[in-house]
């Protein structure tokens, strides 16, 4: 069969859910070459002539940045529309080099396949796969979260700010971000916050990796990386409380009179009225 | 004159056409003038041709057309559209070719020749499984012996389809190797000719064939077919016997020619001898590189002495491939899906060493013979010495394999035009002594 619009030995196919190395909880000791079961319109049915388990295995190609010096996922669960090319002359080893856009309008969308997809749209969360921080904009609400702070430590942080200047400083210093770096002598040294970032991701990656080891289910895998999430982020603002402990300690809180000379200083700048309105809200910290 | 190539009787041979849901009859005894039918190895499907010479009595015009139904030739009164039955019975002295219950089927028709008394129509025919061929469309996924996929094939799409196609089973042979594919909405003659050149037996060479004879489809591997006992004996000699009631003359060829006899630029091209075959396994990313001699003795059988190689020193082709890992199973584990180190470059020594001698005869009619079948030719020597010692050709003559037959049917005789091939010279196989 030739196809009309692709060139001979290339197609275009829908990889069914449920049907990759990863959605088995990487059990399969033989997975290889990051393989996804693909159906091809025009050479594999639309109907149950062949059910999804049936149809071949096909290896996924990845750009050059993902050789030995790095190496990443290649982001197929199921679902997608990809394009490729047959590895031999009988068309039965396909290679996906690309996937199209992936439409993230959930509605209409199947979550998986009982023997075909019949080539609808399926659920960009399938086979059990749960949202991560760069998707929460769309889509369903996870059930928990996995990697965002919780109310407790954000108060708990929030009551040992003075003001919203060093609040974000405090926030940014916490991040790793460099804020107002070159001038203030109180930030990290850029080079040790990338340090300690690029230590933070290898003992997160470490964790879902061994998570990812030692969970028998999918379930069992999401808990993990959620109380290990947990537990970083924990650690995450324990560091930025030291770190600003120790920017206190350089450049101490001011004094009651100091406080008292600032304010009087503030009412002459902007009037009582004013200046009790700041004290009312929400961020005054030590200047109430 | 041999009896066998005498005149043919057309016992049966009627035109059927559905027009509105009548069935129109058309006898076409005394009008075909000429009839050929053609099987080959290399072809899936049966064909036929035929020339009618039509007066204009032959079947009334439909009414849409002429109203007052007049009678007229089958080209335009029937009219031929295509798609129309022919059965036929041809009995010649030495068998009869039968397809009453399994009539062909009109491809097209020329009018060559045409006046105001008369015309000559040229039908091209096709056997039913052509036309189920076209219409299927493999989808599913085949596992298992390729003889076991191949007879799953042909019953879903050709006798599960017309009870007029019958296959025997003893006519499609197990092979020694399973192989998982997936049909890939491609027809079944073109999968099952893609897996004959796949398929290895137990202890013969790789390279199998897929066709069809008067029998029926075949799938056999070259091997079966070169060793099958002989049927029937023919001899070339300038000589006709004498008695019109012996039955030699109708063994004897009348015309031959040698089309080809080796051609080793194209067989060293085709790696025949000498090939370096190269495996890329994707599961491991071992390479591996494997030469293939036709030393090695992988020839294990032929139809006469001895296959002649030339002197070759190097590889002269490269056969890449990658190997298929499990591509087809459920799960990510599995070994390698029809390892082609167990077929690739011994199939195409096989099937380029089969072709390596070509002759075309002619012969008394002899419906019996089928395309597949193996027979033997002797041909006279040409000697300055003696030919009492024996006139026979001792390297020319031996065992051959029919690879085309057409059965010619004329109103004065009827002969039957033969390609032979043979894989080696001499009278006796060494091997396979039949």
């Amino acid at each position: 069969m030739k196809s009309a619009s692709l060139p001979q030995g290339f197609f275009l196919g829908q990889i069914p859910p449920n049907w990759n190395e990863y959605v088995r909880t990487l059990s399969w000791e033989d997975a290889h070459n990051n393989r996804v079961k693909v159906r091809i319109p025009g050479k594999h049915s639309k109907g149950d002539e062949i059910c999804d388990k049936d149809l071949p295995w096909a290896i996924v190609e990845q750009s050059t940045s993902s050789g030995h010096l790095n190496g990443s996922s290649v982001g197929l669960w199921g679902g997608e529309w990809v394009t490729g090319y047959f590895l031999d002359r009988d068309e039965q080893i396909p290679v996906i080099t690309g996937v199209l856009g992936v439409n993230i309008t959930q509605e209409n969308k199947i979550k998986k396949s009982a023997c075909s997809t019949e080539f609808k749209p399926v659920n960009r969360f399938n086979s059990g796969l749960d949202t991560i921080a760069t998707q929460r904009k769309s889509g369903p609400k996870p059930p928990g979260p996995l990697t965002e702070i919780d109310e407790n430590t954000k108060k708990e942080v929030k009551q040992s700010l003075s003001s919203p200047e060093e609040a974000e400083a405090a926030r940014l210093a916490a991040e790793g971000q460099t804020g107002d770096l070159f001038n203030n002598p109180n930030v990290q040294n850029p080079e040790e916050a990338a340090q300690t970032d690029a230590q933070r991701r290898e003992e997160a990656n470490r964790r879902v990796a061994a998570a990812a080891l030692t969970a028998s289910t999918q379930e069992e895998m999401t808990t993990d990386a959620a109380s290990s999430a947990k537990e970083l982020n924990q650690k995450r603002m324990e560091a930025a409380q030291a770190r600003i402990d120790a920017a206190n300690k350089l450049n101490p809180p001011p004094t009651p009179q100091q406080l008292e000379e600032i304010r009087n200083e503030r009412i002459g700048r902007l009037g009582l009225e004013r200046v009790l309105e700041i004290e009312s809200g929400p961020f005054s910290g030590g200047y109430k | 004159m041999a009896k066998a190539s005498a005149a043919s009787k057309y016992s049966e041979i009627t035109l059927t056409k559905d027009r509105d849901g009548e069935e129109i009859k058309v006898q076409l005894e005394g009008k075909t003038v000429e009839f050929n039918y053609y099987e080959s190895i290399m072809s899936p499907n049966i064909t036929a041709n035929m020339v009618i010479m039509d007066t204009g009595y032959s079947a009334r015009y439909n009414k849409k057309y002429d109203k007052q139904e007049r009678v007229g030739s089958i080209y335009n009164a029937l009219p031929l559209t295509g798609n129309e039955k022919l059965k036929f019975r041809i009995e010649s002295s030495l068998g009869e070719l039968d397809f009453v219950n399994r009539p062909l089927f009109v491809n097209g028709s020329t009018s060559p020749d045409q006046d105001s008394q008369r015309e000559a129509i040229l039908l091209s025919l096709f056997s039913e499984g052509a036309k189920l061929n076209s219409e299927s469309t493999a989808m599913r996924k085949y596992q298992g012996n390729i003889g076991d996929s191949v007879k799953l094939l042909i019953k879903q799409f050709l006798t599960g389809k017309s009870e007029s196609i019958k296959v025997k089973q003893e006519n499609i042979q197990n092979t020694a190797n399973p192989y998982s594919f997936a049909g890939n909405s491609k027809s079944v003659f073109e999968i099952c000719c893609n897996l004959a050149s796949k398929s290895t037996t137990e202890k013969d060479s790789a390279g199998f064939f897929f066709f069809e004879t008067k029998d029926g489809f075949q799938f056999k591997s070259i091997d079966s077919l070169i060793s099958q006992p002989i049927s029937a004996r023919y001899f070339k000699s300038e000589v006709l016997l004498e008695s019109m009631n012996t039955d030699q003359n109708d063994f004897k060829i009348l015309a031959s020619h040698m089309r080809k006899n080796q051609n080793v630029l194209n067989a060293l091209n085709a790696g025949v001898y000498f090939s370096r075959n190269i495996y890329f396994n994707p599961q491991t990313f071992e390479e591996t590189e494997i030469e293939y001699q036709f030393t090695d003795g992988k020839l294990v059988k032929s139809l006469g002495k001895s296959a002649e190689a030339p002197d070759v020193n190097a590889y002269t082709k490269t056969n890449y491939n990658i190997l298929d890992i499990g591509t087809l199973e459920e799960t990510v584990k599995g070994g390698d899906n029809n390892d082609p180190k167990d077929y690739q470059a011994q199939a195409a020594m096989r099937y380029n060493i089969l072709f390596s001698q070509l002759v075309d005869i002619q012969v008394p009619c002899n419906p019996n013979l089928r395309a597949g079948d193996t027979i033997d030719c002797y041909f006279e020597i040409i000697t300055q010495s003696k030919k009492e010692q024996g006139y026979m050709d001792p390297v020319q003559s031996g065992k051959y394999l029919i690879v085309d037959l057409c059965h010619h049917y004329e109103p004065t005789r009827s002969i039957t035009s033969l390609t032979l091939a043979r894989d080696s010279y001499g009278l006796y196989t060494e091997k396979n002594k039949s």
